[in-house]
This record gives structure tokens, C-alpha cells and sequence, in this order.
């Protein structure tokens, strides 16, 4: 399970770190937090390619999900713009 | 004038006078009784003695008999009297016992279950609700973007870990360890036992008649035999035409992790390492990566950050050690071809192995 903590591990600093920076930043848009959170998510779990079937199954539902709820924000931006 | 006398006749009982029974016409026997020779009487001794012991004889054989009859049918008929009874008192006993136990194990199971959740799931848990409540409160009540971000970045740590968590298997390291030592432990038994020194070869599943196996050769031959069809499944095959040429058929550590690929590699080498790692990595977590080089018909395997301990016990000589067998069953599936186990050294938490891939002749 090495490499399930090393995994989640990288995802909970990035996500962290994230924050950090974008509050340093001074931005106060939650899409972008999101959005950004999002991106870091699906490239680390790309990156670990030695999941086995099960596990990444299961990451590739919760990908779908980030992706789904990333889709929904940029299609309300998309709108806004429109409107 | 005797036969005037009159005298009851013997067959009808009326009384009868002359020498034959005017009612019934019965022959009358007159005068003195002729007195039976003394050889007659002799011979009617024993009959008579017999007819008077009999009933007694009969009496006391009834008597002797008569327990022991009584014993034998209450012998026969006790079992079946039992097992009839048994069978009926049974099913009822077994529901009685079910309805009793049921509710029990069931609060048992369900109180196993808590426990044995794994500790990816519970973390899941804990931050799902404690991100969704950070994030309401953040962005409904505090009106604060950033600790609302922070709850957002909280609930897609639990889903991974949710997700993670429903992939953790159900048997504890500790219940895999006991049999993964009884395996070996009999191997070991085995191959110290019959004090072989050879080296185990790897054979792929084209050459058994199941999955990859090792062959361990009883005795030592430089010169071995080709193997011309795969082997049955049995433990002690024949390798060879010379009496000598018999070993042991078994299944190692690395020949059951071969099943764990999820395809079989090739014979190159990245596809060797991509393999490897895949398994130790990803499958086993037993070591962060691992290189492949692979030159005519001798693979080099170098294991990083390896966490199994080394033992040099007298099997490992022979089958080598978990992650040699590991290797070299691989090694054979890819190349499909005998791989035995030249060496094997650790330094620290690195592992050589050099493997030695046999040609169709092993």
C-alpha cells in the first residue's frame, strides 16, 4: 500500500500547496481554486500508471466526476460570457 | 372261553365281547400281555430317558436362548431405533440451534466488519463530512473563498481515498504472511529434506500444463535432456531419458505472481521492467522500481528499495529468493522459454539478479 500513500500523499500537498499560493495570490474566484485543483488531480493520477486495474478503475470514476463538475463551471463561464 | 369276556375296545371305547370290536371292527387283543424281550427293553431305555429329558433340555435351552435372542434384537434394533430417532430430533435441533445463532453471528459479522474497514475508507469518511461542512459554513456563513476552497480541496481527498479504499483487500498482511510461510515452509522441507543442490528451473505455462512452474531437479546433471512436451501435473515428473532425470513439479511465490500481470510481457527489455515494476510497485509494494538489461541469453535485474528481508537459507540456494522467483517466472513467461538463477546478491535495499535463459534443451 507504499504506493496508495505516496499517491494520496502528493495529491494532499498539491491541493495544499495550491491554496497557499493562490491565496498569496489574492484570488478570490472559487472556479479557478477548483479548476486548478482539478487539473493537479487527473496529471498525478496519470502519472501513477503502476495502479492496479481495481484502483484505477475506481480513480478513473472519481476523474469523471472532476471532470463533470469542471465541465458545469466552464460551461457557466461560457454562458456568462454569452449573456 | 376268554374271548367271551367282554372288554373295552381300545379304538372306539365301547365295550366288546369275541375277538374283533362289533362297532368298530378293531382287532381285540386277549390273554396276558406278551412280555417285551429284555434287548427290546434295553433299546427303549435311552428313547424313553430321552423323551423325559427333552422337555427339561427344551426348558433350560429356551432359558439360556431367550436373553441372548433378546439381547441381539435389542442390538439391532437400537441403532436403527437411534439413528430414526436422531433423524427426527436433528432438523429441529439444527433450527432451534440456527435460530439461536443467527442473530448472533450476524451482530458479530457486522461488528468484524467495522473493525476490518479500512483506514483509507475512514479517512475518506471523516473528510467528506468535515470538508462539506467547512465548505458550507465558508461559503454560506463566513462568506471566506478561501476556506471554502480548502473544504472543495478536502472533498476530493475523500473521494480518492473512498475510491482507494474499496480496492484494499479484505485479508489482513498478517493472514497473507501466515500463508505465504506455510507454503514456503513446506517447499523448504521438501528440497532440505531430499538435499538437492541443483538449481530450480523456471519453466513458462507452454511447458507444464498449467500456469508457469519450477522444476527441481533431484539430481545434479551438467548434461540435461531436452524437453520435447510439457509436463503433467504432478509433482515428481521425468525430465529426461536417463533414470537420473527425474525432479519435483512445484509452485514457487513468483510462479503464482506471474497471475497478477495483467498481460505477459515480451521478451524486450523494457517491457521486461515495465512488467516488474508493475508488480512490485503497484501489485505487491515491495520495491519503488526496477532496470532490465538484457544481453544474448542473460538478464541482469537490479531491484530498488526493496523491503524483503534476505534469508540464505539452503532452499533459497536452490529456488532462489521471493523476488528472484518473481523475476525469473516473469523472465520466463517473457522469453517462454527454461530460466534458471545465476545469482543473487543485496546490498542494502537494492537486489541483483542474473538470470540465465535456457534454450529448448535444458
Amino acid at each position: 500500500m507504499k504506493i496508495y500513500n505516496s499517491y494520496i500523499l502528493i495529491i494532499a500537498t498539491l491541493l495544499l500547496l495550491t491554496t497557499v499560493i493562490l491565496v498569496a495570490l489574492g484570488q478570490n474566484s472559487l472556479d479557478v481554486y477548483y479548476i486548478t485543483y482539478v487539473i493537479e488531480a487527473l496529471i498525478v493520477t496519470e502519472l501513477y500508471v503502476y495502479f492496479n486495474a481495481k484502483a484505477r478503475h475506481g480513480l478513473s470514476l472519481v476523474s469523471a466526476i472532476l471532470f463533470g463538475g469542471f465541465l458545469v463551471i466552464v460551461s457557466l463561464q461560457v454562458i456568462k460570457i454569452l449573456l | 372261553m376268554a374271548f367271551l369276556r367282554s372288554l373295552r375296545c381300545p379304538n372306539c371305547g365301547q365295550k366288546a365281547t369275541g375277538i374283533s370290536c362289533p362297532w368298530c371292527n378293531y382287532p381285540l387283543m386277549r390273554g396276558r400281555a406278551v412280555k417285551e424281550p429284555r434287548e427290546q427293553k434295553r433299546l427303549k431305555k435311552p428313547v424313553q430317558a430321552r423323551a423325559k429329558a427333552e422337555p427339561k433340555a427344551k426348558e433350560e435351552a429356551r432359558a439360556k436362548a431367550e436373553p441372548k435372542a433378546k439381547e441381539e434384537a435389542r442390538e439391532k434394533a437400537e441403532p436403527k431405533a437411534k439413528e430414526e430417532a436422531r433423524e427426527k430430533a436433528e432438523p429441529k435441533a439444527k433450527e432451534e440451534a440456527r435460530a439461536k445463532a443467527e442473530p448472533k453471528a450476524k451482530e458479530e459479522a457486522r461488528a468484524k466488519a467495522k473493525t476490518t474497514k479500512n483506514l483509507y475508507t475512514w479517512a475518506g469518511l471523516g473528510l467528506l463530512v468535515a470538508g462539506s461542512l467547512v465548505f458550507l459554513a465558508a461559503y454560506f456563513v463566513l462568506l471566506l473563498t478561501w476556506l471554502a476552497a480548502l473544504g472543495i480541496s478536502m472533498l476530493i481527498l475523500s473521494f480518492i481515498l473512498l475510491a482507494l479504499g474499496r480496492t484494499i483487500p479484505k485479508l489482513s498482511p498478517e493472514v497473507s504472511a501466515l500463508f505465504l510461510a506455510t507454503g514456503i515452509n513446506n517447499i523448504a522441507a521438501l528440497v532440505e529434506e531430499l538435499g538437492i543442490k541443483s538449481k530450480a528451473i523456471y519453466l513458462p505455462s507452454s511447458l507444464t500444463s498449467g500456469g508457469p512452474q519450477v522444476l527441481i531437479p533431484l539430481h545434479f546433471n551438467p548434461l540435461l535432456s531436452p524437453i520435447t512436451k510439457a509436463f503433467p501435473q504432478r509433482l515428481i515428473v521425468r525430465y529426461g531419458a536417463s533414470s537420473d532425470d527425474i525432479g519435483l513439479l512445484v509452485t514457487t511465490t513468483g510462479t503464482t505472481a506471474v497471475g497478477m500481470l495483467e498481460s505477459i510481457p515480451g521478451p524486450i527489455s523494457a517491457e521486461l521492467e515495465s512488467a516488474l515494476t508493475f508488480l512490485f510497485r503497484g501489485i505487491l509494494g515491495v520495491a519503488d522500481r526496477t532496470r532490465v538489461i538484457t544481453s544474448e541469453n542473460h538478464i541482469e535485474v537490479e531491484i530498488y528499495n526493496s523491503h524483503i528481508e534476505n534469508k540464505t537459507a539452503w532452499f533459497h540456494q536452490c529456488l532462489g529468493g521471493p523476488l528472484a522467483s518473481v523475476v525469473a517466472s516473469v523472465a520466463a513467461e517473457a522469453w517462454n522459454r527454461p530460466v534458471t538463477i545465476n545469482q543473487e546478491e543485496h546490498h542494502g535495499g537494492r537486489c541483483s539478479i542474473e538470470l540465465e535463459v535456457l534454450g529448448e534443451d535444458i
